[in-house]
């Protein structure tokens, strides 16, 4: 249906359209003064003819009977009169076009003869003329004067000149010639309509046909089909335009492609699984490695919510953790990366590292979800430790032993010995100390990260704790002939703490301060109330810490220097620790620093309201 | 749905051929020009006003014009106010020699006695015109019976006193007394008759002498040669009805001819009507009778002075108008 509204068809059609307008309003109007015409002859004719037989007849009737006869009856040659007579004083027909109606009277010659009109005609000089209301017919009558006999002077009798015409062939005539006059027209107009609609065709239409056909193929992936340039110069450079169109878009696409194929190659390769899920938890994409990884098929996963990759109680909460996300944007996951728990195909459940970025694409929130599987790594992990803690504890043993030996020697209660066997003894027992140290700190990192570390939380006053730590950690100060100071006030503040451990904590930020501060400083334990939490710092005058290791003072095995390690002592691990219980206890541990002006070791703990 | 090219100019064409409809259905039906056809009161005639009043033909097709001579006939045809008349066949050879092209199409009648010398009581035989006024059209008719009649009683020319005059007032010039004898036909025959005149002589006795016809201009064969095959048809039509059903006819046919009905068969005495197959003899091939009829009229016409100079009479007759049989 649509094809009827092409070009090819409404040019012609909109041409004939306002050709017929124009025929029908010209015909129209010929029509209308032909007819006009018509009218206004026949009365001009009538009323001349019948004046002119008014007057043969009063000079001529009766005595030049022949010549009126011979007048009448011509006049029947003109085509339009259907009827003409000459009635005597008696109402008598004389004369006729119609020689049957002769001598008959006139009130029964004709069928619709006019008796009033006859009557007024007889009464008046001039015509009465009447036309049918049609227009088709006219009939005149005029009044004569019989022409007087020899024996008066005038004679007052009257009769009638009858004269009607018929012009309706006339009429019929004029409206066939104007009508065949503009069908020849017409007949033109639609030749001229094919010729257009052919010319159309050839040179509109056609072309941009074959320009659709380029478009509908280009549409559907076929790139490489070329429109042939042809008809009018528009479409000539349509066409042109539309095959450079075509090339470049190829030539982009087929890049396109090609740069597609990389990036699904490099997708496919990698050793990550990649999973994209959307707002809802739906599964978008999923490589190869991940197919390797949960033993399921992309096509098994694709459209499937990502839960089913997941162990319970994973894979029940994670609706609800998603949902809480997108409303509130509390994030546990996304954009930080952890270990988590994946389920395989099997059932079997396995340890994974999860980083997830979040994406928007076209107004949609995705989720892109990069999983590694480091069940292996975990198992290493776990023979290492287990590996390190034996050994720690198979050391530790025998160091026992050998340091209370060396400390017997030293007291002097195995005998005295001279000043050169006291010194050895001296450092083989700092040493021992120091490989006792180090050993614990081991013993604390590896049960953290097996997560057997054990707490004994309770909430108690704080104050009691910092100054139970500056008692403990005085000698060691002296050591380094370092003044150690506290700045309390925190008054009874209560927090939520395992003791032991956070005297563990503050021994290590005391004993760090020492060991880096300069022969005669000072070294201040330091607590405030800020707002919700407390703060416990310890603030040094030491020798302070680079920007670029700032980062670093809390990662595991790190000291400023490595040459730290041997000046200095310790393992690198006390921080690391001291990090995991704070985080342990629900605080924040945190350092502030600068370069030759000391630095500040802190945590900070909730505020808890009363002992219970 | 998608067009071909092919089917593209096939619905187009279609459209002109049904645009084009219209003109081409008046193109073959364009109406013939109104035929005009004049003819004086004559019973030879009479079929053709019958048959318009029978309604054979329309008046859309054939008007007759009833004019009240010959004479004015063969003026109107030269003034071209009518395109045929009805005429004796020597009028035709005149007009031709006037040079009005008529042709003629269809033998109407055949005098048999239908042309008369009517004289007064007094006079009792053809011997006895001498010196007396004979009435007479100035027609090849009057000419070829006062030849026939002058021969019948060895008179010359000038034994008689010869008065020309239309037909229209032969009765009036009897009963004026301003003629002695008519050289007349019908209605006027029967109407001298009950004014007391009597026959003394009729084309019986010169049978084929005097024909009449129905002749029309070529522009006529042209332009209206389906009016034209109407009329001629519709003459015969009228002529078996005539024959079937005298009594309405002659009903008819009395106003016209001034007669009472019952009269009106009488008036055919000596009026031979031929139909279609007489029409075929008379008019088929290059010698025809009625071209030997009109050589014979001719000389006549040339001895009576009525023509002056040799008559072509090629293209004469022309029969393709005449109903097949």
């Amino acid at each position: 249906m649509k094809r009827f509204l092409s070009l090819e068809v409404i040019l012609p059609l909109v041409l004939i359209a306002i050709a017929l307008l124009m025929i029908v309003v010209s015909m129209a109007n010929g029509l209308l003064r032909g007819q006009e015409a018509i009218t206004k002859n026949s009365i001009d004719d009538i009323k001349r003819e019948i004046s002119r037989i008014a007057a043969i007849s009063e000079r001529a009737l009766h005595l030049e009977s022949q010549l009126l006869e011979d007048d009448l009856t011509r006049i029947a040659t003109d085509v339009r009169v259907s009827s003409a007579m000459i009635i005597d004083t008696k109402g008598i027909v004389v004369y006729a076009s119609d020689f049957s109606l002769r001598g008959s009277n006139v009130k029964n010659a004709l069928e619709n003869f006019n008796e009033l009109d006859y009557q007024n005609a007889l009464n008046q000089k001039s015509a009465i003329i009447r036309s049918s209301d049609d227009g088709n017919y006219f009939v005149a009558m005029m009044s004569y004067v019989e022409p007087a006999s020899s024996h008066m002077l005038r004679s007052i009798k009257k009769g009638v000149v009858y004269l009607s015409y018929d012009v309706s062939p006339m009429r019929q005539q004029v409206f066939r010639a104007v009508l065949f006059e503009r069908s020849l027209e017409m007949m033109i107009m639609l030749i001229a309509a094919v010729i257009i609609a052919l010319v159309s065709n050839r040179y509109l239409v056609r072309p941009l046909a074959d320009l659709k056909k380029a478009t509908d193929k280009f549409s559907t992936g076929e790139f490489n089909d070329k429109v042939s340039p042809a008809g009018l110069s528009e479409t000539i450079s349509l066409a042109n335009s539309f095959n450079r169109m075509a090339a470049q878009l190829a030539s982009n696409i087929n890049q396109l492609q090609s740069q597609q194929k990389n990036t699904q190659a490099i997708l496919d390769n990698v050793i990550d699984g990649i999973i994209t899920i959307n707002g809802a938890g739906i599964i978008q994409s999923y490589n190869k490695s991940a197919e390797k990884i949960f033993g399921y098929n992309a096509d098994e996963v694709m459209g499937c919510n990502v839960k089913m990759l997941m162990p319970e109680p994973y894979h029940s909460e994670h609706d609800g953790y998603l949902s809480d996300y997108l409303t509130s944007g509390h994030a546990k996951i996304i954009g930080i990366g952890r270990e988590v728990e994946g389920k395989r195909k099997n059932n079997e459940s396995f340890s994974m590292d999860l980083a997830v970025t979040e994406i928007e694409k076209d107004a949609e929130r995705l989720f892109i979800g990069i999983v590694r599987d480091i069940t292996e790594r975990k198992k290493i992990d776990k023979l290492k430790s287990e590996f390190i803690s034996t050994i720690s504890h198979e050391l530790r043993t025998p160091l026992t032993s050998i340091n209370g030996a060396v400390s017997l020697v030293l007291s002097g209660l195995m005998g005295k010995l001279n000043d050169q066997g006291k010194d050895l003894m001296k450092s083989a027992h700092r040493n021992g100390e120091r490989l006792l140290c180090l050993i614990n700190d081991l013993l604390d990192m590896e049960k953290i990260i097996a997560g057997h570390m054990q707490l004994s939380i309770k909430a108690q006053e704080l104050s009691p704790v910092l100054e139970e730590a500056l008692k403990i950690n005085q000698s060691y100060a002296e050591k380094f002939n370092v003044t150690l100071k506290i700045d309390q006030a925190i008054g009874d503040v209560v927090v939520r703490i395992d003791q032991f451990r956070l005297m563990q904590v503050i021994t290590n930020f005391i004993s760090n301060a020492c060991k880096f501060s300069g022969n005669g400083s000072e070294v201040v334990l330091r607590s405030e109330v800020l707002g919700e939490t407390v703060r416990v710092s310890v603030v040094d005058q030491g020798a302070g810490i680079d920007d670029e290791f700032k980062s670093h003072v809390f990662d595991k095995f790190s000291q400023a220097d490595a040459s730290d390690t041997r000046s200095h002592g310790g393992t690198g691990l006390g921080l690391a620790i001291a990090k995991d219980l704070v985080e342990s206890m629900g605080g924040v541990i945190g350092v502030e620093s600068e370069k030759d002006k000391g630095s500040t070791f802190y945590f900070d703990l909730p505020i808890v309201s009363d002992l219970v | 749905m998608k067009l071909t090219r092919r089917q593209l100019i096939k619905v187009f064409s279609a459209g002109i051929v049904t645009a084009s409809m219209p003109s081409f259905i008046m193109g073959c039906s364009h109406k013939e020009p109104l035929l005009r056809i004049a003819s004086n009161v004559w019973p030879g005639y009479e079929l053709i006003y019958l048959a318009r009043k029978l309604e054979y033909f329309g008046d859309d097709a054939v008007r007759l014009v009833e004019l009240p001579s010959a004479t004015v006939c063969i003026q109107s045809l030269a003034a071209g106010t009518i395109e045929g008349a009805m005429l004796t066949l020597d009028e035709v050879i005149s007009a031709r020699s006037g040079g009005i092209d008529l042709r003629v199409v269809a033998i109407l009648d055949i005098s048999m006695g239908a042309d008369v010398l009517m004289a007064g009581p007094e006079i009792k035989s053809i011997s006895d015109l001498v010196g007396k006024r004979i009435g007479v059209e100035q027609s090849a008719v009057g000419a070829v019976m006062l030849d026939a009649i002058l021969d019948e009683g060895g008179l010359k020319p000038e034994d008689i006193e010869t008065k020309y005059m239309t037909v229209n007032r032969h009765r009036e010039a009897y009963n004026a007394k301003q003629v002695d004898a008519l050289i007349t036909f019908e209605p006027v025959k029967t109407q001298l008759i009950a004014d007391g005149a009597h026959q003394l002589f009729d084309s019986s006795q010169i049978p084929g002498r005097i024909i009449d016809v129905l002749a029309v201009l070529p522009s006529v064969i042209e332009n209206s040669p389906d009016n034209l095959r109407k009329l001629v048809a519709a003459h015969f039509q009228a002529r078996d009805y005539f024959r079937n059903n005298q009594i309405q006819a002659s009903e008819i046919m009395s106003k016209r001819l001034q007669l009472d009905p019952a009269d009106v068969p009488g008036s055919y005495d000596g009026i031979e009507l031929p139909d279609i197959n007489i029409n075929y003899q008379w008019m088929g091939g290059a010698n025809s009778k009625l071209t030997q009829s009109a050589i014979v009229l001719e000389e006549i016409m040339k001895k009576a002075k009525l023509l002056s100079g040799s008559t072509d009479l090629v293209n004469l007759i022309d029969n393709r108008f005449l109903p097949d049989i």
